[in-house]
């Protein structure tokens, strides 16, 4: 069965690319542009994995986090997709309990797929 | 230094302190200089702010060129010819080379901000300086250079951000490759300097870890080398050479130092140009 990634993105053009990157990897890859429709898709369909940006409109990245902690809603895998690197957005995802971080311009589109395929191993 | 105006308000001043002197020599008196620099350190903050904002705008279009172009690349879009795959290659080339200036920049307002938030840990600088070597290896061998690492076998251990040291070696290395002529050899030497010893003309009243990078390029021109840590310099030679150089690296590297309280300096001369760091044993944030 093919294993399920989420993608919440609000650039619409990577969101393409890595849909299209994931589906074409053997993936069931979604994408939704923003943390409110993230945290929806995450509350009403159990999700294998979840690429979350940090840098989202309305509801951050880290708002979405907190809100599925304060709700008591189990977390599916999160690897954190993003371009912000700065030691506040880092320490403030540590502190959510999420350590798998990954930013944006040092990754290829490659090693994304490779790097969601050792957690979904793990 | 700060000041009070009348009003009771307080201000940033620079103020400049000459002697002045009889027909003997003797100091007579003091002649001081005083400039309000309020509106241009709000002229600098803002600068700065405005660079940080644009270049993480920056990055979010070059994360899409980066990444569809790795996808054109794989084939997803169907196969490529050879010059399709070439120019491909060349956007890639250019998407990443333009990923490491925007960082640079981000990395240099974070500085000027004072949002760069320090990590100190225990760092071994030895092993950093060998990893950092490791990581050249390809850069080093396109251009069939070598390295004569004269690195101490103990560990020598700073309390510090190793992020900042690693970025202020690896700035000086990666500086020493860029301009050294193919087939050369770089020497990397990492040393005790213990109080008061002397190394190229500097000392120290406490004890440092030295990092040293000796190239054989075409050194710095003596009426150049006041300005070779200033924002966006680059030396005649330099300029003159093919090699891509932003102006940042060194620059960085000086306010990367600053911030850790350690010292950058160089000698060079026509036959090539010597750069030493040296960190103190435990980090003295200015």
């Amino acid at each position: 069965m093919q294993q399920k990634v989420l993608i919440v993105e609000d650039d619409a053009a990577q969101r393409k690319a890595l849909v299209t990157h994931f589906t074409k990897a053997g993936f069931t890859a979604e994408g939704v542009p923003s943390g409110e429709a993230g945290l929806e898709r995450i509350r009403t369909e159990k999700q294998d994995i979840v690429l979350l940006d940090l840098r989202l409109p309305g509801m951050s990245g880290i708002d979405v986090l907190e809100t599925l902690r304060a709700q008591g809603i189990a977390l599916p895998k999160i690897v954190i997709l993003t371009n912000d690197d700065s030691m506040n957005a880092v320490s403030r995802t540590v502190d959510t309990g999420i350590t798998d971080y990954l930013v944006k311009t040092d990754t290829s589109i490659h090693d994304v797929v490779q790097f969601v395929r050792d957690r979904l191993r793990e | 230094m700060r000041n009070k105006r009348k009003d009771g308000t307080v201000y940033d001043a620079e103020v400049h302190v000459a002697p002045v002197l009889d027909n003997a020599g003797e100091i007579t008196f003091y002649v001081g200089i005083e400039r309000d620099i309020t509106q241009f350190k709000e002229l600098q903050r803002a600068k700065t702010e405005f660079i940080s904002l644009a270049s993480h705008n920056l990055k979010t279009p070059l994360s899409s060129v980066r990444w569809y172009t790795e996808m054109l690349l794989a084939g997803d879009a169907g196969a490529l010819t050879s010059e399709q795959k070439e120019y491909s290659e060349e956007v890639l080339k250019a998407s990443k080379r333009m990923a490491k200036l925007i960082e640079r920049l981000l990395n240099i307002s974070r500085i000027e901000m004072g949002t760069f938030v320090m990590d100190v840990a225990p760092t071994n600088v030895c092993a950093m300086v060998r990893d950092i070597i490791g990581e050249v290896e390809s850069r080093l061998r396109e251009k069939g250079m070598s390295v004569e690492a004269r690195i101490m076998e103990e560990p020598c251990v700073i309390e510090s951000d190793v992020t900042m040291v690693s970025n202020a070696v690896s700035n000086i290395v990666s500086n020493a490759i860029k301009y050294s002529p193919p087939e050369s050899t770089l020497v990397v030497e990492v040393f005790v300097l213990s109080a008061g010893d002397r190394y190229q003309g500097q000392s120290f009243p406490d004890t440092r870890i030295v990092v040293v990078v000796q190239d054989s390029g075409p050194g710095i021109e003596p009426e150049e080398q006041h300005l070779v840590f200033n924002r966006f310099f680059r030396g005649k030679k330099q300029a003159a050479t093919n090699v891509e150089g932003t102006g940042l690296g060194l620059y960085l590297t000086k306010e990367i130092v600053n911030h850790l309280g350690a010292d950058v300096w160089f000698v060079s001369d026509s036959t090539g140009s010597t750069f030493c760091l040296a960190f103190p044993t435990k980090v003295k944030s200015v």
